[in-house]
């Protein structure tokens, strides 16, 4: 029995956390998401109001409807997804050879390649951010070298692009996508590929037919990892990229300061952790993935 | 005439001088040995004997430091694994986690580029060849360590390899499904006319399989012969020990009478008979006489005292102490249920053995 205790407690302490850290928090925002933005303290008005004991719901669910109606948040959504999606993928496409190359790597190397992977971790992102923009802006380092080079005779325009975002996401995430896939590709058991080879496989249809298939969960794991915070990152596209084209963060960030319309910012919240959440659970219960890939 | 029968002779495997240096040590070294068509040949050997690395070398996994690989006179050094007419069972089996069994077993035949409706009939035979057609769907991970050894070998065989290699191919079975399989593996290897090389570490498997058995010590084949004479007149004491139990006293010649070796064994006291394999070495010099425990008689003979016995159900095993001083371990098939515990500790006994059954060794 006290065993038992004890298990319950060590297991219970992080879902104490979870539900003081996420749950409560994510109700309150829901709460006020059902509310309508006005001039006080907090700013919005109450989802329910008090009949001595009894709660009586006063809110409405106009803001998830306003989201549909203006095309600001549609845009801005997928606008987000997009640019999540493509530097996820370019994360994999830099990431996997990394990952292959580490964990085929001799134990001695093994721990350099992985430090130099996790090492940029250590540092603040927002100084990664900040000493890419010395690199890519009009006067910076790439900008000044080609020109030296004379390749070309202006300044390139890097800063505020799409490009800028991209490359900075990228940057950013990696060492969560390496990690996820070296720890998949270091259990593959090379005689696996023998038997690919003995069986009369060339390198590339090993690739394809053995290696990739089985470096699934890796794939699956830092896809998540990297997607889903890219998805709400809003730093990197208010420092990286250009005015015209915020992602969901930003619109996020904007009704919370700028609007002052803590409700919409709320149903913009909530609606983007439903889009985002609900579509990866469905993914993650289909049997193909989750299963002996 | 000459010419055919030439052709005729000629082995189908042919292991000329190779050497393989691994970082300074030296794994195989100088090693030749001829394989004949449809032969099922075992390397048997301990762990660092060298055995593994020739199979690796075989399959293409491994290339030779130096010397040449010949498959029916074409030499195979520096193909390709994916171009040779070779396959492996690996010893982990190795199957890929993702496919099914039949999936497995066509691998091979996709890359080979061979048509589907071809394949599934070459799966479908390949599964019925091990007795697992209804496992076609299952994933390797569904199965026990015997199913999955047989897909393994399936899909080895699959492909018609002219020499297929199996890596200690029973050694993760349990005891008694491993019996089992040594005759299963015996009766495919006869359904296949294919020529199999066996690496083991276990010379019951060796003696059960082979036609013939190479045993490696060293990077070096100690003694190639058939599994009767390898356990009958081993070449020296290593193999001796190696394979089955074995007595191993020191001895030394003490002359010839015609048919067999008079040794001198202080051990047993007295003047011994044994087989000697060559020339008789002169007069004094020190040897060893190999005697198996199961050739020994117990009754009249040489006199002894019983140390120890233990009871294995079908045989008795005697240790005896010698009047020299040696041990000698006796076995004794328990024929009769009831009358073979007449033998006792403490009780002086006599036991004997027939100079066919005894052998010198000179090393």
């Amino acid at each position: 029995m006290r065993e038992g205790w004890g298990k319950r407690a060590v297991i219970g302490v992080p879902f104490i956390w979870l539900l003081i850290f996420f749950l409560v928090p994510f109700f309150i925002v829901f709460l006020v998401s059902l509310g309508a933005p006005q001039f006080s303290v907090p700013p919005y008005s109450p989802a329910f109001e008090w009949d001595g004991w009894v709660p009586r719901f006063v809110g409405s669910f106009d803001n998830y409807v306003f989201l549909t109606e203006d095309d600001l948040y549609w845009r801005a959504y997928l606008g987000s997804v997009q640019i999540a999606g493509g530097a996820t993928l370019m994360c994999l496409l830099v990431a996997w050879p990394m990952a292959w190359v580490i964990a085929r790597a001799t134990p001695t190397w093994r721990n350099v390649l992985l430090l130099a992977v996790i090492l940029p971790f250590w540092t603040s992102s927002l100084l990664r951010i900040y000493a890419l923009m010395g690199l890519l802006r009009q006067g910076g380092l790439i900008n000044t070298g080609l020109m030296w080079l004379g390749i070309t005779d202006e300044p390139i325009q890097m800063m505020q692009t799409d490009f800028a975002v991209y490359l900075t996401i990228v940057f950013t995430y990696l060492p969560l996508m390496v990690l996820p896939l070296y720890s998949t590709l270091e259990k593959l058991d090379g005689t696996l590929l023998e038997a690919a080879a003995d069986l009369g496989a060339r390198g590339w249809q090993t690739f394809w037919t053995i290696t990739l298939p089985l470096s699934l969960p890796g794939i699956l794991a830092g896809c998540l990892l990297v997607f889903i915070p890219a998805v709400g990152e809003f730093v990197i596209p208010d420092l990286m990229g250009a005015q015209d084209s915020p992602m969901i963060g930003n619109v996020l960030w904007g009704e919370f300061t700028r609007n002052r319309d803590w409700p919409v910012a709320a149903a913009v919240a909530i609606a983007m952790l439903a889009l985002l959440v609900v579509p990866f659970m469905l993914l993650r219960s289909s049997p193909a993935l989750r299963g002996e890939a | 005439m000459s010419d055919e029968a030439s052709a005729q002779e000629q082995p189908f495997l042919r292991i000329r001088n190779v050497t393989k240096v691994f970082d300074g040590t030296t794994a195989v070294d100088d090693l030749s040995l001829d394989i004949r068509r449809k032969e099922l040949f075992c390397l048997l050997g301990g762990s660092g004997s060298g055995k593994s690395t020739l199979l690796r070398m075989l399959a293409g996994f491994e290339t030779p430091t130096s010397g040449a690989i010949e498959i029916e006179g074409r030499d195979i050094v520096g193909t390709d694994p994916a171009d040779r007419p070779v396959n492996m069972m690996f010893q982990s089996y190795a199957l890929f986690p993702h496919m099914n069994v039949a999936d497995n077993i066509a691998y091979g035949l996709k890359r080979m580029g061979m048509p589907k409706s071809e394949r599934l009939s070459r799966v479908a035979e390949m599964l019925r060849l091990v007795r697992m057609e209804e496992f076609a769907k299952r994933k390797p991970h569904q199965m026990s360590g015997g199913q999955r050894q047989r897909v393994a070998l399936a899909r080895a065989l699959a492909r018609g390899p002219k020499l297929l290699l199996l890596d200690e191919p029973l050694s993760a079975l349990d005891r008694k499904l491993r019996e089992e399989t040594q005759f299963e593996l015996m009766d495919i290897f006869d359904k296949t006319g294919t020529t199999f090389v066996v690496v083991t570490h276990d010379q019951e498997e060796a003696m059960t399989l082979a036609t013939r058995i190479g045993v490696m010590d060293k990077g070096k084949l100690v003694q190639v012969d058939t599994p009767r004479r390898i356990y009958e007149f081993p070449k020296n004491r290593l193999i001796a020990d190696f394979v089955g139990n074995v007595n191993l006293l020191e001895a030394s010649v003490a002359g010839d009478d015609g048919r067999f070796v008079r040794l001198d064994c202080p051990a047993i006291g007295q003047e011994v008979r044994a087989v000697c394999e060559g020339d008789i070495p002169q007069i004094g010099t020190p040897v060893t006489l190999a005697v198996r425990p199961e050739k020994i008689t117990l009754g009249s003979g040489y006199p002894a005292i019983v140390e120890d016995y233990a009871y294995r159900g079908d045989v008795t095993r005697y240790r005896l102490r010698l009047a020299g001083g040696g041990i000698l371990d006796v076995s004794r098939a328990n024929r009769a249920r009831a009358g073979e515990q007449d033998i006792t500790w403490d009780m002086p006994v006599h036991f004997d053995f027939a100079p066919e059954g005894a052998v010198m060794l000179r090393d």
